[in-house]
């Protein structure tokens, strides 16, 4: 269990910061919600653990927050990817494709045979 | 860089704490609200749709915490707590918190205000403009590598320099008088000077007051960047020979004598009766690169106007004032060093003239004039670095002090901090929490030692200054505490704090859980440890305290000697009186020759008046008197005198006799030598009747006088020529022996004398205030008051923290003490020992101090005249004090503890 957390803490700030390139500002309910349907609902973690994450990103400036008002009527934080966000989902999609492609040459071979 | 972004953040944390959770609540809640409707819209009833987001939200709590700590750095925020919990302790114990920061306050401002001192004349940059790059330019003799330069060598380095930009000279001073000057608006702040022990001479009532005047060259200003306060400043067009004479007033001189009247600007003052045009006013308190502010600035070639002739200001052998340079650009110091003494070495062979001393002395320094004072030497940082020591002895001791109060609280606080550790606290989290009060403490202090640091500075400026005669200027040092008097403060009051912190703390923390609990109040293993501490602590105050007075001592018993000192002349009962220096300008000399004449007249009607001498020069301040070549004894000093000059000075006629009037009067070349002099020219011959040449004139040995040692402690040459004072010399000295008390005969020759010339200042002192006002006995004075101050205040705090140690150990073993007594054992037993026990570490303590002082005593001795740096007197005073001291402060509560009563004291508890 610990295990899986501290990969899905490594992962998840990525997501993040993916999810808001993708959708534009967004509340943490929305980043939320459309990290489970990409994954298709394979993903099954607390919403509310996001939120640590959410706000580690805005210390580091990846992230902006802002209340705003939702498209039901509802005052909610949005979260906004920030110019250095930008660069940072760009340098971690390259560093996340390259340890994939490392990890999958380690472990085709037992799993080809 | 990210992740020093996050930290930032983080540390301000603490401070927004409130308004973050509200506001992470507010989002979970807008969270889950989005999350019902959604799941509502899928079909759920509201409460299985609110139940079904709570559960996918996870532990709501654990996640504020997480969160919560994301928000802040832990170490900082528990840094926050232990702060506020450290400030309701104090609350709790008041009296404790008052002693401790005022104890802490006195050491951290003594510390502070030495600190500021040393700050504000060698380290904080010149009011001018762009400090850095100014350089001092110094001629050296044999005597003094420092000395100031000649106008005639300033003009060539000015002309020839190819790495200064500018240079620009700041003249030597001048007393002049002046009419047109209204009298002071504010009546003169009282005098301290005479309680540090040294009067300066003081202008005769009904005297002219001298107006000191710097005179300044007319690129020193636009050089410096001064901004005139008003009008303008003096410029380069002024300084020019039959330039219209212009003078600029200081903003100091102008508050005070022209109540800041504007319309001052453009009027007339007449100095030593010359008009000068009065064109501005340089800004209050600003002293460009002299040490006091003038009354006045002048442009140099002014002093033409003032009686000094073209050739005296040419004469290359003149110092005429101190040179500053402008560095260009990619110049450094050394460039200009190199570039100035190829200068100074054509421009000596250019004028074809022998140096007089050899070219190596009398080279060109360059240091930079970026500061107050030109970069210290190895005395100036000596001194230096003694005095920050002692002040830094001064606040180990009231560390020691506050470190045993801080003991003897633990013991108080064992209960509560036997219960933090039992409920888990880690020993790692209670010494932070305890160190954390320390630090806070000394903080406090240090806030209260700055203020009053800033505070003591001003007063001191300000005494000092009252107390020189009012033409030397005012003194200007910036004192106001800058960023790196705030960063001295706030280090010393933060090692202070972890000083005396430390090892309560740990101390605290360490020994027994369950006996703290129990709480016997005693003697258990952490009794013992901290026994020891105390024990240790004594010490050193004891050796710290013996350091400081043992110097102290030194000093004052140097500054003595100097009262004590005989110079080889009758000083207790004679008053010199002392023409100052007026301009050289036709009719000024004959002017201060009359006022001579009057006085001398005068003062001989005074009752008690026995003898009125006449000298060329007085005998002190001592070294100034001119010197001349004798043929095999170098260069002698002579003085001329009238022939009374021994009779009032009292200075034996050993062979032959004193001039006479004929002879002086005759201008006859006659000399009276020292007997030093006698027998080192003429050997066994005897000197009476022989001829001495003495420069390029030859004169007829008629006496030989005793030696006078004056105040050349250190060379004791007394080798020295009398010549008769002639009708033409410039007598400026009147000595006038009395048979009585000085002050009153110089109160009766205020009355007798008639009004003396207004152009022609007097000054009057009694001879032993001036031998005691010597610079060299000044500094060891003020240094030796300063020391004992400081020493005292260490005494008081040793013996306290004496008296402390012994009362806690007492305290601590009244139920053992009782059970003694109780067995019979007789009340001198107990008494030995309590007594013994309190005295084994101030005995210690002596013996480290001692070998310390001695230590120091050997460093300071460069500043001790008349004393050896062994001193035995110093060394057992000193000790005696102390251990007097300390022995009260162990008796007082060893008595205590003889009166125990064995009931009382067994049934307590």
């Amino acid at each position: 269990m610990s295990d899986r957390s501290e990969v899905w803490k490594g992962t998840l700030a990525l997501m993040i910061l993916k999810t808001l390139e993708t959708l534009g500002p967004l509340h943490g309910y929305g980043v939320a919600r459309r990290i489970e349907q990409t994954s298709g609902d394979r993903l099954n973690v607390n919403y509310g653990t996001l939120y640590p994450a959410l706000l580690k990103l805005e210390q580091e400036g990846y992230v902006s927050s802002e209340w705003g008002v939702s498209d039901n009527n509802r005052r909610a934080k949005y979260y906004r990817l920030t110019r250095a966000g930008r660069r940072q989902v760009e340098k971690e999609t390259r560093d996340w494709e390259r340890t994939t492609a490392i990890l999958a040459k380690f472990l085709a071979p037992g799993e080809g045979s | 860089v990210r992740r020093l972004r996050g930290l930032l953040v983080r540390l301000t944390g603490p401070l927004t704490r409130g308004r973050r959770d509200r506001e992470l609540d507010a989002e979970i809640a807008a969270h889950l609200a989005l999350h019902v409707e959604d799941n509502i819209r899928a079909g759920m009833s509201p409460d299985e749709a609110r139940r079904a987001a709570l559960i996918r939200f996870g532990a709501l709590e654990a996640i504020k915490e997480e969160y919560r700590e994301r928000g802040s750095l832990p170490v900082f925020d528990t840094l926050v707590r232990d702060a506020r919990y450290a400030f309701r302790m104090m609350r709790k114990a008041p009296g404790f918190t008052v002693v401790a920061v005022a104890a802490l306050a006195l050491g951290i401002s003594v510390n502070t205000t030495v600190f500021t001192a040393f700050e504000a004349i060698a380290l904080r940059p010149l009011d001018v403009k762009d400090p850095g790059r100014l350089a001092r330019i110094f001629r050296g003799s044999a005597a003094d590598r420092f000395g100031a330069v000649s106008y005639a060598d300033y003009l060539y380095y000015r002309e020839h320099t190819s790495t200064l930009t500018d240079v620009a000279m700041l003249g030597f001073g001048m007393g002049l008088t002046a009419s047109e000057v209204p009298a002071p608006a504010a009546a003169a702040p009282p005098r301290v000077a005479g309680v540090l022990g040294f009067h300066l001479p003081q202008l005769l009532e009904g005297s002219a007051r001298p107006i000191g005047t710097l005179f300044v060259s007319g690129n020193y200003f636009p050089m410096l960047g001064t901004p005139p306060a008003l009008g303008r400043l003096i410029a380069p067009t002024d300084d020019v020979a039959g330039a219209e004479p212009v003078v600029v007033l200081s903003g100091n001189f102008w508050q005070r004598h022209f109540h800041a009247d504007a319309a001052v600007v453009g009027s007339t003052l007449h100095l030593d009766g010359i008009p000068f045009t009065i064109v501005g006013v340089t800004p209050p308190d600003y002293v460009a690169t002299a040490q006091n502010v003038p009354d006045l600035w002048a442009p140099i070639a002014a002093k033409l106007r003032l009686g000094t002739t073209p050739a005296q200001l040419a004469d290359p052998d003149v110092p005429a004032g101190w040179v500053y340079g402008r560095l260009g650009a990619n110049a450094t110091l050394r460039d200009v060093q190199a570039d100035l003494d190829v200068l100074a070495a054509r421009a000596d062979r250019d004028r074809a003239r022998a140096p007089r001393v050899p070219a190596r002395a009398a080279g060109v320094t360059v240091t930079s004039g970026r500061t107050y004072a030109p970069p210290f030497g190895a005395t100036e940082w000596s001194v230096t670095i003694a005095t920050l020591v002692s002040v830094l002895l001064l606040l180990l001791i009231a560390c020691t002090n506050v470190a045993s109060l801080l003991l003897a609280r633990a013991a108080v606080r064992r209960r509560e901090i036997g219960v933090r550790l039992s409920l888990g606290a880690s020993h790692g989290r209670l010494v932070q929490q305890l160190l954390t009060e320390a630090v806070l403490l000394a903080l406090i202090a240090g806030a209260a030692g700055l203020a009053l640091s800033t505070w003591m500075l001003r007063a001191l400026i300000a005494a000092v200054s009252a107390s020189l005669p009012e033409y030397w200027g005012t003194i200007a040092l910036r004192t106001d505490p800058n960023l790196r008097v705030f960063a001295y403060t706030l280090g010393v009051s933060v090692l202070t704090g972890v000083a005396f912190g430390l090892a309560p703390a740990l101390q605290a923390c360490s020994g027994n859980l369950n006996r703290a609990l129990k709480d016997d109040g005693g003697a258990g293993p952490g009794g013992t440890g901290r026994r020891r501490l105390l024990d240790a602590f004594v010490l050193a105050q004891v050796a710290a305290c013996l350091l400081l007075l043992v110097s102290s001592a030194l000093l004052l018993r140097s500054s003595a000697a100097a009262l004590h000192a005989d110079p080889g002349f009758e000083t207790t009962r004679v008053l010199q009186l002392q023409t100052l220096d007026v301009s050289g300008r036709p009719g000024a000399l004959a002017r201060r020759a009359a006022t001579t004449r009057h006085l001398v007249e005068d003062a001989a009607t005074v009752p008690g008046v026995r003898v009125v001498a006449r000298a060329m020069r007085g005998p002190l301040p001592s070294g100034a008197f001119p010197r001349a070549a004798v043929p095999g004894a170098g260069h002698v000093p002579f003085n001329r005198v009238s022939p009374d000059y021994f009779a009032a000075l009292g200075i034996e006629i050993v062979r032959g006799r004193a001039f006479s009037r004929q002879e002086a009067g005759g201008g006859q070349r006659v000399a009276v030598i020292s007997a030093a002099l006698a027998a080192r020219h003429f050997g066994g011959r005897d000197p009476l009747g022989a001829r001495l040449a003495l420069g390029d004139v030859s004169y007829q040995v008629v006496g030989v006088a005793a030696d006078v040692r004056g105040l050349d402690f250190r060379r004791r040459d007394p080798a020295f020529v009398y010549l008769p004072l002639t009708q033409d010399d410039d007598a400026s000295a009147i000595l006038v022996r009395v048979d009585g008390d000085t002050a009153a005969a110089r109160a009766a020759l205020g009355m007798r004398i008639r009004r003396p010339d207004p152009d022609v200042p007097v000054l009057v002192g009694a001879l032993d205030d001036m031998l005691g006002s010597d610079p060299r006995f000044v500094v060891s004075r003020i240094g030796g008051v300063l020391a004992s101050l400081v020493a005292f205040f260490g005494l008081v705090m040793a013996s306290l923290g004496v008296y402390g140690m012994v009362g806690y150990g007492v305290a601590q073993r009244t139920r053992e003490i009782g059970i003694r007594m109780a067995l019979g054992a007789p009340r001198r037993q107990v008494l030995r020992i309590v007594v013994g026990e309190g005295a084994r570490p101030v005995a210690t303590g002596l013996a480290v101090g001692l070998l310390a002082s001695a230590a120091a005593a050997r460093a300071l001795s460069s500043l001790l005249f008349g004393v050896r740096p062994i001193d035995p007197v110093s060394f057992g005073g000193a000790a005696g004090v102390l251990a007097v001291t300390a022995a009260l402060a162990i008796w007082l509560p060893a008595r205590h503890a003889t009166r125990v009563d064995p009931m009382i004291a067994l049934r307590h508890e």
